[in-house]
Parts: structure tokens; sequence; C-alpha cells
């Protein structure tokens, strides 16, 4: 009996697999290809940059631009010409496998990466650790390959965790934080290529910005954390912690601040538009690259949104605001030939604002992007300035603190080498304090690494 | 300083790379509320093997029992690496005053080899306490076994002299498990010691004194001896209720306590109750202050927070008279064990280890002031007791090996 159910269970284990395989491949052969570009005609450069720690953002802009390579296979898949039903059902079914088997998959990859090696990885190196990782399958084949595997996490990390004051709060959030700042990244590109936005960006952006939603919206935040693996438990769990909120009652409060402060996270256009662009856009017209109807204002593209972010404080609402120099016609006639587009600045301005009740916590900052001021000179820079309470990686159960002002500097720049290859770099300064994607503590950071336009 | 100060200061602040505390305008990192000083030296016990613990006594005293090898835990004979008492006197502010005490084993004990146990002393200026259980071991004709226990108390002198050697009838039984504790008071010494017979010991644990309803597994005396070692007329009426353990002695602020594992009773020399029956909340390191007219308790707790390790340093305050609670329970910090507790003024101090040995401090309403302040990276301490100071601060006195050290802990705000 034993045996016949072990076999039985190979024998559909196998059938899985090769449905699969089979599927895969069809997706691969008959997906839709139609005269329109697989990569937006407008894309923001890649960027491949580093810094001795690995840090955050260098590290989110390096793993996006390598997703956005990667996803360039799909520039040999061929396409399926003609207009008739048949074909138009065909397009459909293979748009559905293709989002099914390849999309959904390669943007869980990519937003696991990241918030493991950006998120997490970032944290942990900044405070002396040296982080290794393992992955496991994207959900749906692990479903199929491994459908025994119990296990909720999709990573599992080594000597990453960081046990030192704030830097364990801010270890523990680093992963959340990095999907937020893919999130905010993804937005700075959608405006400055004019509202494009690829299918598996629009996949990576939900991704990144419903990072935990079941966790958010459960019941089961406020418990104590029995799964170590899950850093929204764990978050609330430093909360808690620091900020001597001990009782039960303390706990669920806290818990339920959060649950609340989320909704700022889903109130976000730029996500309403992933959603609907990937279910209509891609599914249903078969568009790889969409178009979000962003206001144009006086010759600029322009957009109003909210960020979400968790910080050593509690959680954090921004409003930010976003501004390129909305594309001309004449760029849309080019639209095959990407190179020749002129490089497009992009600016960025945000308050924020804590709502945790734990303490006062605020800020504002803006951000230019890629302003040419020379034939192959681009430029940029960044101010970020905050009032909070005092960061500190060796004070031990310091619960009530006292604030501090903060600040944030630095300067972006793009030096073009030859057409399409550029050296590309940040430097900046600050002082302790948390500003999404920066350091913790105090002191010079950047990255330098090199750029392709696409 | 004015706002425009302020602004300035964390300008400059900022532009030299450092955090500002706008508050209190420091360029610095989080300082510390207090500051631990080194170390320093109270007293030495003779035996470099000595093992000293804090008198339970209305003097503050360390109890050092002089040995000149260490303990075997293999062997049974203590009395003969365990030669004599010495003890360190200190004063109300934890200073050591000038006299040290010495006192030889009762002629009784020193001669007996094996077969002794619960070895107790209790000190009062100028006389010490000694209280052992004898077993004898008797086989009859026909090969049966008995154990016969019984308990002695003798008081010696610094002069050497010696008390009557006192063995209560009732404080012998056959083929049981006596246990004592003894505390000395200004004008006589008191004994309590339970009868614990082994074949009872499947009984449930009610583990506290007064517990009425619960069934008793021990019989439980007590005695009372005078000043010149002889036992009192007057008897001790041990209203303290059946309990499974015998109840240890202490003296704080002043009070006489009966403390069980879970119960902390204000007694007098009759042990009669004087006060409200406090909880112990945590058997293993619930401890006990009276600032005031109120109690304070301070004790570790097991995190609520699943993914934390170990627990919180958390106090509460009582009315004494009572046992009412006077505040919610309040956290000192996250830690694995309560060492001691102080309250000076207003603030709360406490010592925990977590494992390294943390002061924390903290108003009564459980503001917690400033982070954990380390007192030793790796404590070896088997005693500790933190002392008052004035203005707010604080001293840790602890023992260390045959040493007694002391730490100033000095609390700035």
């Amino acid at each position: 009996m034993g045996a016949d159910s072990r076999r039985e269970g190979r024998r559909r284990r196998a059938a899985s697999v090769s449905l699969a395989f089979a599927f895969a491949s069809l997706a691969l052969t008959i997906t839709p290809h139609t005269a329109e570009a697989e990569e937006s005609s407008r894309a923001p450069d890649l960027v491949f940059v580093g810094d001795p720690n690995l840090g955050m953002e260098g590290t989110v802009r390096t793993l996006m631009s390598t997703g956005r390579l990667l996803r360039r296979y799909e520039e040999l898949l061929p396409s399926v010409p003609g207009d008739d039903a048949g074909t138009r059902f065909i397009r459909g079914f293979g748009a559905g496998l293709r989002l099914l088997f390849l999309d959904f998959p390669f943007a869980e990859v990519e937003t696991t990466v990241i918030h493991e090696v950006a998120g997490h990885g970032a944290r942990g190196r900044e405070f002396g650790k040296s982080p290794s990782f393992s992955f496991k399958l994207p959900s749906l084949y692990r479903a199929l390959f491994s459908p025994g595997d119990e296990e909720r996490s999709f990573a599992r990390r080594r000597d990453a965790v960081v046990r030192s004051g704030d830097a364990t709060t801010g270890s523990v959030l680093g992963g959340v934080e990095s999907d937020y700042l893919t999130a905010h990244w993804t937005n700075l590109q959608m405006v400055a290529s004019g509202g494009q936005l690829h299918a598996i960006d629009s996949l990576v952006y939900v991704a990144s910005k419903i990072s935990y939603l079941s966790d958010y919206v459960g019941t089961n935040l406020a418990e104590p954390g029995e799964d170590s693996g899950n850093d929204l438990t764990a978050y609330v769990d430093e909360l808690s912690n620091r900020w001597n909120r001990f009782r039960p009652a303390d706990r669920r409060a806290l818990a339920k601040r959060l649950q609340t402060a989320y909704v700022w996270n889903l109130v976000d256009p730029a996500l309403a538009w992933a959603w609907w662009s990937t279910f209509v856009e891609t599914l249903g017209r078969g568009r790889r690259v969409s178009t979000a109807p962003l206001p144009t204002i006086a010759g600029y593209t322009t957009y109003l949104g909210p960020r979400f972010a968790l910080s050593p404080f509690g959680a954090e609402h921004y409003l930010d605001a976003f501004a390129s120099p909305a594309p001309r016609v004449d760029d849309a006639n080019d639209a095959n030939d990407a190179r020749s587009s002129p490089a497009r600045w992009v600016a960025n301005a945000y308050v924020r604002v804590g709502s945790s009740g734990l303490a006062t916590y605020v800020g504002a900052g803006m951000k230019v992007l890629d302003v040419p001021v020379a034939r192959n000179v681009r430029l940029g820079g960044e101010l970020d300035v905050f009032r909070q309470p005092v960061l500190d990686w060796s004070a031990r159960a310091y619960y009530d603190r006292p604030d501090t002002f903060g600040a944030n500097g630095a300067a972006y720049a793009s030096l073009t080498l030859t057409r399409g290859v550029s050296v590309t770099g940040k430097l900046g300064y600050k002082s302790t304090g948390f500003v999404m994607g920066l350091p913790l503590g105090d002191g010079p950071h950047g990255y330098l690494g090199f750029a392709l336009t696409p | 300083m004015s706002r425009a100060a302020r602004a300035i200061v964390a300008a400059a602040c900022i532009g030299g790379g450092a955090i500002v505390a706008a508050n209190n305008v420091a360029c610095e990192t989080l300082d510390s509320p207090c500051d631990v000083a080194a170390e320093r030296v109270l007293a030495e016990a003779s035996g470099a093997a000595s093992v000293g613990v804090f008198a339970a006594s209305p003097e503050r005293a360390v109890l050092f029992f002089v040995r000149d090898v260490p303990p075997d835990a293999g062997d049974e004979s203590v009395i003969a690496i365990f030669r004599k008492i010495e003890v360190v006197v200190l004063d109300a502010a934890g200073e050591r005053t000038t006299a040290t005490e010495s006192f030889a084993l009762p002629d009784r004990l020193a001669a007996r080899q094996g077969n002794t146990e619960a070895i107790g002393v209790a000190w009062r200026r100028g006389r010490a306490l000694f209280h052992w259980v004898e077993k004898t071991v008797a086989t009859d004709p026909s090969g049966h076994t008995t154990v016969t226990a019984q308990l002695y108390a003798q008081v010696k002198s610094t002069s050497g002299n010696q008390g009557p050697l006192v063995a209560p009838t009732d404080a012998h039984c056959i083929d049981c498990t006596i246990a004592a504790d003894a505390v000395g008071l200004d004008d006589e010494d008191l004994v309590t010691y339970l009868l614990l017979d082994p074949t009872a010991s499947n009984a449930p644990s009610v583990g506290g004194l007064g517990a009425a309803d619960a069934a008793p597994t021990g019989r439980p005396g007590a005695f009372a001896l005078r000043a010149d070692g002889a036992i009192a007329a007057r008897s001790v009426p041990l209203v303290l209720g059946p309990f499974t353990t015998v109840p240890r002695f202490d003296v704080v602020d002043g009070r006489l306590l009966a403390v069980s594992t879970t119960t902390i009773l204000p007694v007098d020399s009759a042990l009669r109750a004087t006060g409200a029956a406090l909880p112990r909340p945590n058997a293993e390191d619930t401890r006990v202050r009276f600032p005031n007219d109120d109690a304070l308790l301070a004790w570790s707790s097991p995190a609520d927070a699943g993914t934390r390790s170990g627990g919180d340093a958390v106090f509460q305050r009582l009315a004494a008279a009572d046992g009412r609670p006077l505040s919610r329970i309040e956290r000192a910090s996250a830690t694995r064990y309560v060492v001691a507790v102080g309250v000076s003024g207003e603030r709360v101090g406490v010592l925990h280890r977590a494992p390294e040995s943390l002061f924390s401090v903290a108003t009564f309403d459980g503001t917690k002031i400033g982070d954990d302040v380390l007192v030793a990276a790796e404590p070896s301490a088997t005693d500790e007791r933190l002392v008052a100071t004035d203005g707010g601060q604080f001293r840790q006195i602890a023992v260390e090996g045959n040493r007694v050290v002391t730490r100033e802990i000095r609390c700035g705000r």
C-alpha cells in the first residue's frame, strides 16, 4: 500500500513536471509578439555599481538592471503574425502562459534576490557581517517540483542578522526596505521614461509593494513571533522591545497601528497601474511595455504618489512629487532607435512623517538625476534632512531617547566614454540616521560603476 | 539654550559629520545616564578558596566560609575543608568598618567527619550561631538500618567561647531529612527547621508560606536562642503555616522576612506576620526593597515576544501593609536574571545579568533613564547587593571569590 502510494506520488510529480515543461516550452514558442518593442524606447540606463559594502541603494539599482538585462531573452522569441481570431486566441493563450510560467517567476526571483542580497545583506555587511544566501525555486516551480516543501520562506541566509542596538532593527527591516526602495526607483524610472513600464517591471513593482501583505492584513502580527523567518513579526518584536512596549496590549496596539499605516502603501496610483498593466495591457492586449497616463504639466511628465517605508521608529509615510521633461514627438519617431533618445533628467521631492506614535520622526528631501551639463556629462544630486530619535549601535535597552537633526547630501555623475557606455557613480555624506536605502551610520557613502544605455 | 543657538550647534554638528541631540545639544552619540568606577577591594578573606555570602542580619555583613582548598564535589567531609568563618562588616553606605570578626567552628562540628548536613551560620555582631544536622546510621541485629537525624545549634563568640550545645528534641527524626535556616537578631537568634519524611515527598508541593488548605508535607518547628546561646524560655509559635521547604530568612531595610519560593512574609522575632504576604513572581530571582512604607519587587519575567531569547527585568511597587499594587509592572531592561534592586530617591536601580552584569535605572513610574550600563563583562560574583548612596547614586557590592569588591555607579542625569 505504502509502495503503491509512493509510486503514485512519483507518477503524479513526473506528470506535473512534464506538464510544466510543456507549458513553459509552449510559452516560449507561441509568445505573442507584436510590432511593439520588448523594451521601453525611453528606458533608463542599465546601471551596474558597487561599493566596498555593497550598500543597499547601489545593489538595488544593480539588481534591477541585471533583471532588465536578463529578460532581454524575450527579444529572441518568435512572433505570431496575423490578426485573425485564431491568431488572437493563440496570442492571448501564449500571453497567459508567459505570464504564469515566465514573468511571475522572473519577478519573484528578482524581488527575492533584492530583498535578501540588497536588503538584509546590505545591512548585515554594513555592520561587519558576511552574509550568504541560498534561494529556492520560484513558488510555481517549487509547487511543481517540490510539492512536499511546506516552508514559507523563499530563501535562507546565514550570518546576516546583526545583534547590535538599533542595527538589529535595521537588519530586520532591511529586506522590506529594499523592496520599497525598488518600488521608489521604479517610480523614478517610470517618470523619466514618460510613464513607460515593462511588464516584468510592473510585476516587480507589485511584488515589492505587497511584500508581506498577508502579514500586514492578517491578524497574527501582534502574536509573538514563533517563526523567526517572518521579517514583519520580527520587526514588531524589535519595535516593542526597542520602545519598551513590552506588555501584550502594547504590542497589539503597535501592530494595529502599523496595519492601519500600511493602507498608505496600497493607495498608490502606480500600484494600481501596475496591476492594470499586468492584467489588461500584458495579458489582455499582449503588450510588453505599457505607458502609464501620467499628467503632463507645462511640458513635464509629473507624478504625485505616496511612498511607504518601515524605519527603526515605525512606519513612515512619504509624499513624493516627480517631474521629468515630457517626451517629444520626435522621440516617439525615434522609438526604434532608443540610443538616439536624449538623456532625460528626473527630479523627485518628498516629505515624510512617521505614524507609529513611538517617536517624532519627520524629514524632507529631493533628488535630481541625469541632468546633462555637457556633451558627455550628466550630473545629479540629492539632499535629505530629518529629525528623528538618535540611532545607536551599542546602547542597550535605551528606550526614551532624545531627537536629533541629521542630513544627507550626495552628488551623482555619469561620464559617457563611448556610445552607450558611461562611467557612473555617486558620492555623498550623511549623518547617523535613517534614510531609506542609505547606510544607517554617519560618514561618506556612494558607489561607482558603469552604465549602459539600452 | 535658545532655538537659534540650538540651530547653530545642530548645523555645526551636521557639518562635522556628527549627530546632534537637539534636546541635550551634544554632538556625540547617546550619553549614558551613569558611569561605573573601577572596582575597589573592600576586604579579602584569608582562605584563597573561601566562599562568601551576605549575612541575613540587621547589619550589612559578608560571611566567608574560609577554605584553603576548593571543595571537591565528591568529598562529603565538608568540615575538613571549611575551617572557620570570617565576617566582614560594612556600614550602611557599603564601606568597610574596622570590624572584621572571625569564628572558629564549634568543637563538635569541627570534629565531625562526614554525615553532617545543612550547615549554616547566623551572625550578629560579636557572635555567630552555627547550626547543622548530624546523621547517625544504626543497624539492628536483624540487619535493618535506620538513619537518625538531629539538628544542633551552638553559639560561638569572637573570643572563642562557645555557648551550650542545643539539640531540641523536636528537631529529631528517623529516616528523614532536616532543613534549617537561622537569623541573628539583636537579642536572640532564631532558627527554623523542617523535618521532611522522604516517603511523603510525592505529596504536591505547595511551595509557600501560609497556604492553609494545603496538606503539610513536613513537620516545621522553630526555637529561639538567647544571646548567650541558651535556648530561650519563650516559645516561638511559628504561625507561618504548612510548607515543604524551610523558609529562608532575610533582613531587608530593617525588616525581618521569611522567604519561601512563592511568598515574602514580614515577620517579628516570634515569627508572627507583621505585614502583607508579598508574592514572589519568579522563584529564582525576586528581589525586594522597602522604600518608605512601600514594597518594591523586581524580578525577571520571560519575554512575551517569542523571537527574543531571555526575558525582561521588571519591577512593581506594592503597599507593604496589604500587598496592594501601587503601580503597573514596569520594565527596566531585557535580561536573563535579576541580581539586586535598590532605591535611591525616586530612582529604581536594578542589577541584572544578560549574561554580562548590567545596571539599569528607572523612575518609579517606569520611565527608563538612559541605557544599561556595563558593570562587569564577565561577572564572577556569588552574591551581590545594590546600595543607594546620596543624591541618587548607587553602589554595587559584590562577593567575588574570597574578596568583597565595590563599584561606584554614578548617575548624572
